[in-house]
């Protein structure tokens, strides 16, 4: 067995003690995270936790409410709706609020066809992972 | 730290970015503590992490890099911050695990080790070319003496066509005269015509079997002695 092949196995057996570790402990970390999910994945739950506002929705709220279904640190999402902004997907407008200009975010059309692409992929995603899980 | 503290840290340390993005990046935290509410400023300033972490974070979306982020264990990170974080922690597990140890056989060659061969190279040239004469030569001998064999088999095998062809002519042309002889003599052609095809078969098959094989031959022995010291 090579350093390589040594390398990998030394990965695999480690990674599967940390799952094993991670399903143990659930109970204690009420919101443990065994699955790591990617960037896109992230933008669909953003636009569409704006999209159920129809008057859009502030970043403190997003931030909430993305938090409710994954953990998220809450610096981390600045970026992601800025790129978003960039990308057109979302906009943004300011509202005066108890004495104060607040920034709402809404999506725009792009946005959401963009989210409905994501929800469709989505669909066909988990009904594939389902499937296997199913039998 | 109090939120004002963590703010002007914030805006310090965003001062090389535009200002147009440092805006939109301050204001956005600047909203998220009003959004959050006075009570919990202590909260959201430890939920936030440090001032130098949001920084980085907001320095790193700057790039329109899609792809930088993951989510772990930790919930979402864009890399460099986790990886700063793992230093934080002390873990250097994980940084290690992404980068294995590099294949040594890929390392390229130190100076000083090139520097011998192009030495030494010059000092057995002398043998060297004397050897890669001798190889040369060989090399052109054995391909002549697959030619010569080639001529010989073809000449051996048109010499039997016509002495075949004569002879068959010659039997009919005394078949009146002696039977028993005319017909030794085609049997003679017939005969001489069988062994011009079996040469011929010869020759065909040292073209097109014997001299591509040594042609691979003589490429396997090359990228033997060649192919070697490349990857030396």
């Amino acid at each position: 067995m090579n350093r390589k092949q040594y390398y990998t196995v030394y990965n695999i057996i480690k990674h599967k003690l940390w799952i094993q570790e991670r399903i143990f402990h659930q109970e204690e970390r009420s919101e443990g995270m065994v699955f790591n999910t990617g960037a896109a994945l992230l933008d669909a739950i953003v636009l569409a936790v704006v999209s159920r506002e129809p008057e859009g929705a502030y970043g403190y709220k997003i931030t909430q409410d993305v938090r409710q279904v994954i953990e998220l640190s809450e610096s981390t999402l600045y970026p992601v709706l800025r790129r978003l902004l960039k990308e057109e997907c979302l906009e943004v407008y300011d509202m005066e609020c108890a004495g104060r200009n607040r920034r709402y975010y809404k999506v725009t059309e792009k946005g959401r066809l963009q989210l409905n692409l994501y929800e469709s992929e989505w669909h066909r995603y988990s009904a594939k992972i389902n499937k296997i899980f199913e039998g | 730290m109090s939120r004002w503290e963590f703010m002007r840290q914030l805006e310090e340390l965003l001062s090389d970015i535009s200002p147009s993005e440092r805006e939109e990046a301050l204001q956005y935290y600047n909203d998220y503590f009003n959004d959050a509410g006075k009570e919990n400023e202590q909260e959201v300033i430890k939920a936030l992490g440090s001032p130098e972490q949001v920084a980085q974070i907001v320095k790193d979306g700057l790039g329109d890099n899609t792809g930088a982020g993951e989510f772990t264990e930790n919930g979402f990170m864009l890399e460099k911050v986790q990886a700063a974080s793992d230093e934080q922690k002390g873990s250097g597990a994980k940084t290690q695990e992404k980068t294995p140890p590099k294949d040594q056989k890929k390392d390229p060659l130190p100076g000083w080790a090139i520097v011998l061969l192009v030495i030494g190279g010059i000092f057995l040239s002398p043998v060297i070319l004397g050897i890669a004469g001798s190889v040369i030569g060989v090399i052109f001998s054995i391909f002549m003496a697959v030619i010569g064999l080639v001529i010989g088999f073809g000449a051996t095998a048109l010499a039997l066509y016509v002495t075949a062809i004569a002879l068959v002519i010659v039997g009919f042309g005394i078949f009146l005269e002696g039977p028993a002889a005319a017909i030794g003599m085609i049997g003679a052609g017939f005969i001489c015509a069988a062994l011009g095809v079996l040469f011929m078969i010869l020759t065909v098959l040292l073209v097109g079997k014997l001299i591509p094989a040594i042609c691979q031959g003589i490429g396997y022995i090359f990228r033997k002695i060649f192919g070697k010291k490349e990857a030396a």
